[in-house]
């Protein structure tokens, strides 16, 4: 058992493991309650901390992972200047991400994605809900091309 | 069928504690625009407006290009449904009813796994209550499944696993004993769901004030003949003469403690 980070006010989300043998886990900060702040953390000869998408607020409750082939995916839920449900992805390590806009709500009920990737296609398969806090939500599908290109 | 059976239990926790506090050293990263993901309504799929679908629910499977999805239905049953995507006709088939946990909660999320020979296995219908559990009849058809089986008495978020050896593994957390205790392991069946072990604890609560989040498990299987769990949760605690746990919601009273298990 390995502590990660010790005290008040965190709230742990996810794992995956990066290049199939690297456990990464994603958890919020929220000792500041107006800025919640998302953070990463690989285990590779010790903890190394990363913070994916700064000056923004997310939402916890719109988060996922999924790895295969190398790539980290993750949705969340971004309150900066384009608020909404986004997709986060890179290749490796470090680096920055592709961040894919889902949908531009700024009331979080597109919440909990669910990721499945498709590595023999290379796809990568998400659902989402949609709707707001009373009526039943719909089901919604989409889906991306493994093959990252940040030259883009 | 036996629901009793004891199995071995392959996973032991090593306990080697190491506190690492690296924190707020690295710079943030920023996030190349990447355009936008046009999303597509599942016709006749809708349900509960927050846990239609759940951020610890596995529920989705990819085979050949099909797609199986399973949801939680509209309230006040919040019954669990399976739809699929028949790629061949890149059409999406009626919702098939699974089977319905308690009224009106909305923690009773289904999950899926596909094992190797095509099997469906879902689960579902659990808080604190039996953890349900269907297998298809035939390979990759959603239409007719096995009666209901009660596969671990008190259960809360399961989260199913197939091993490349078939076994199937299903994480959740524990509610026995009086006070209960809020206890994290797995049970597992070794014959395609026939049978079921007793559940096997992986972290435990010693002095009944702790409870174990578990915000996800990822199987290491690099090594086939010994796969590994990872696991990360937070313990939070719970107000010994209330019952109450501090911090249902996360803004607010949550005293955690973070941890990565890794043996």
């Amino acid at each position: 058992m390995t502590p990660l980070k010790t005290g008040e006010f965190f709230f742990v989300q996810d794992i995956a493991l990066l290049e199939r043998i690297h456990p990464t886990v994603q958890f919020f900060d929220y000792n500041d309650k107006l800025k919640t702040r998302m953070w990463i953390a690989t285990y590779i000869n010790g903890w190394q901390f990363q913070e994916p998408l700064p000056d923004t607020h997310v939402g916890s409750d719109s988060v996922r992972f999924s790895n295969d082939q190398g790539i980290l995916s993750m949705t969340c839920y971004a309150s900066d200047e384009r608020p909404g449900l986004v997709l986060l992805q890179r290749k490796g390590l470090q680096g920055p991400f592709l961040r894919r806009q889902i949908t531009d709500y700024t009331f979080p009920y597109q919440m909990h994605p669910v990721l499945v990737s498709e590595p023999k296609n290379g796809l990568l398969h998400l659902f989402w809900s949609e709707g707001d806090a009373v009526n039943p939500a719909n089901l919604m599908y989409g889906k991306v091309s493994l093959e990252l290109d940040h030259t883009k | 069928m036996n629901r009793n059976c004891c199995a071995d239990r392959p996973y032991s926790v090593g306990m080697i504690p190491i506190l690492l506090v690296m924190f707020s050293l690295c710079e943030p990263i920023r996030a190349a625009d990447a355009g936008e993901i046009a999303g597509e309504w599942i016709a006749n799929v809708t349900g509960h407006p927050t846990f239609l679908t759940h951020s610890y629910s596995h529920a989705a499977v990819v085979d050949n290009g099909d797609l199986y999805f399973v949801y939680m239905g509209a309230m006040p049953d919040t019954a669990s449904f399976i739809v699929k995507y028949v790629n061949s006709i890149k059409q999406w088939t009626t919702p098939v009813l699974l089977g319905k946990g308690p009224q009106g909660d909305p923690h009773h999320y289904p999950n899926l796994v596909m094992d190797a020979s095509g099997y469906l296995h879902v689960f579902y219908g659990c808080h604190a209550t039996p953890l349900l559990y269907k297998r298809s009849k035939s390979p990759r058809d959603i239409k007719d499944w096995s009666p209901e089986y009660r596969i671990s008495p008190r259960a809360t978020y399961p989260r199913p696993f197939i091993l490349s050896d078939g076994r199937i593994l299903v994480f959740h957390r524990s509610n026995t004993g009086n006070p209960p205790q809020m206890s994290y392991g797995y049970v597992e069946s070794k014959n395609g769901g026939e049978t079921w072990s007793e559940f096997h604890e992986l972290i435990a609560d010693p002095d009944k004030r702790w409870i174990a989040y578990v915000g996800g498990v990822v199987l290491d299987v690099s090594n086939r003949e010994q796969p590994v769990a990872h696991i990360a949760w937070m313990l939070s605690t719970q107000n010994l003469i209330s019952g109450e746990i501090n911090g249902a919601n996360p803004m607010g009273q949550y005293t955690t403690v973070l941890f990565c298990m890794i043996r």
